[in-house]
């Protein structure tokens, strides 16, 4: 299988939006959860939501970069 | 389309390592102090052995108390409770009740705490004053806020024994660290002077002011003027004192095993 930047690129970023995603629910329901009795690992994905965000917002950038021509032509259609 | 490659991993790789980065300088930058004081560590003041600090850490804030346990001489000395909740997230957050409590006092008796203020947004601070009256303990409690997800309280107890600690604490004895001394202090001693005029009493090397309305025993209200009649030279006295714009100003007084607190 060949495997490409832009591939690579798109499954790690596919990955961090997966777990910022679900640790963002996570952090979203915990107080009600809590106060439902059913608390949620809110430390852990606390934690996991603020550094994997930041790499998904790093990453995000290569991912623009890798496809500007095809972003540019969007805009262009916009005006 | 290379050189925006690299500008663009160079800009991923600082925007992974910022809260790295952050973290790290938080925990460097961080002004105020948890106890440094060793676990076994005594440190003497007023007759007092402070002995190290308990700390709780169930949930994601940190409770630490200094002292985790106390020796006084004699039944009825005044013994400094500090208490620093270490938060994990800055203040104020969304569940912003929490509360710094005293619980279940055995022997002991509260005589003042103060306000609990935040020193920085990661660090709450509070003091008790309390009164031992016999080998007894204390629990301190700090209460998460209302409906917070990172804990529900943090609960540590301090003992109080009556007479000395064992030879080998008492070997590493050391002059009263800055944290014992954070906001109020306790002088014990011989009345020497009475300024009416100043409106202040000088016991050993320290002037302190007598302001405003007193309570006493049986919930007598006295004013400024009749507390300092209370207060003859030659008498002995407890004076609990908090530092307010440069000058000590009393919060408790004990005097003839009578105590009297401002307000």
């Amino acid at each position: 299988m060949k495997c490409n930047l832009r591939m690579c690129v798109s499954l790690v970023l596919f990955a961090l939006w997966l777990i910022t995603g679900i640790t963002g629910t996570i952090l979203l329901l915990g107080p009600l959860t809590a106060k439902l009795g059913h608390p949620l690992p809110v430390s852990t994905a606390d934690t996991l939501h603020e550094y994997f965000g930041f790499a998904f917002f790093g990453l995000s950038v290569v991912h623009v970069t890798l496809n500007w021509n095809a972003l540019k032509s969007y805009f262009k259609r916009l005006a | 389309m290379e050189r925006k490659l690299v500008v663009a991993f160079i800009l991923c790789a600082i925007l992974t390592a910022l809260p790295f980065a952050v973290n790290y300088a938080n925990d460097r930058i961080s002004t105020s102090s948890v106890p440094s004081t060793a676990s076994s560590e005594v440190v003497s003041s007023n007759g007092v052995y402070y002995i190290g600090y308990a700390s709780s850490h169930e949930g994601d804030d940190i409770l630490y108390v200094v002292p985790a346990e106390a020796y006084v001489e004699k039944p009825g000395t005044l013994v400094t409770i500090n208490v620093t909740v270490k938060f994990k997230h800055a203040q104020p957050c969304p569940y912003s009740n929490w509360k710094i409590t005293i619980e279940n006092p055995e022997n002991v008796e509260v005589v003042n705490e103060t306000k609990t203020v935040l020193k920085d947004p990661y660090t709450a601070f509070k003091q008790y004053t309390v009164k031992v009256l016999g080998n007894g303990s204390v629990d301190v409690v700090y209460h998460y806020g209302t409906g917070c997800p990172y804990g529900t309280e943090e609960k540590v107890t301090v003992k109080f024994y009556i007479g000395k600690p064992s030879g080998s604490a008492l070997n590493q004895t050391s002059a009263p660290p800055e944290i014992l001394n954070t906001t109020s202090i306790n002088v014990t001693g011989e009345i020497k002077a009475v300024d009416t005029l100043a409106r202040a009493v000088v016991v050993g090397n320290y002037t302190i002011e007598i302001r405003g309305r007193w309570t006493g025993p049986d919930n007598v209200t006295l004013n400024w003027r009749e507390m300092l009649s209370l207060l003859q030279p030659g008498k002995n006295v407890t004076i609990l004192a908090s530092e307010e714009n440069g000058s000590l100003k009393a919060d408790v007084i004990i005097i003839d095993g009578k105590t009297y607190r401002k307000g």
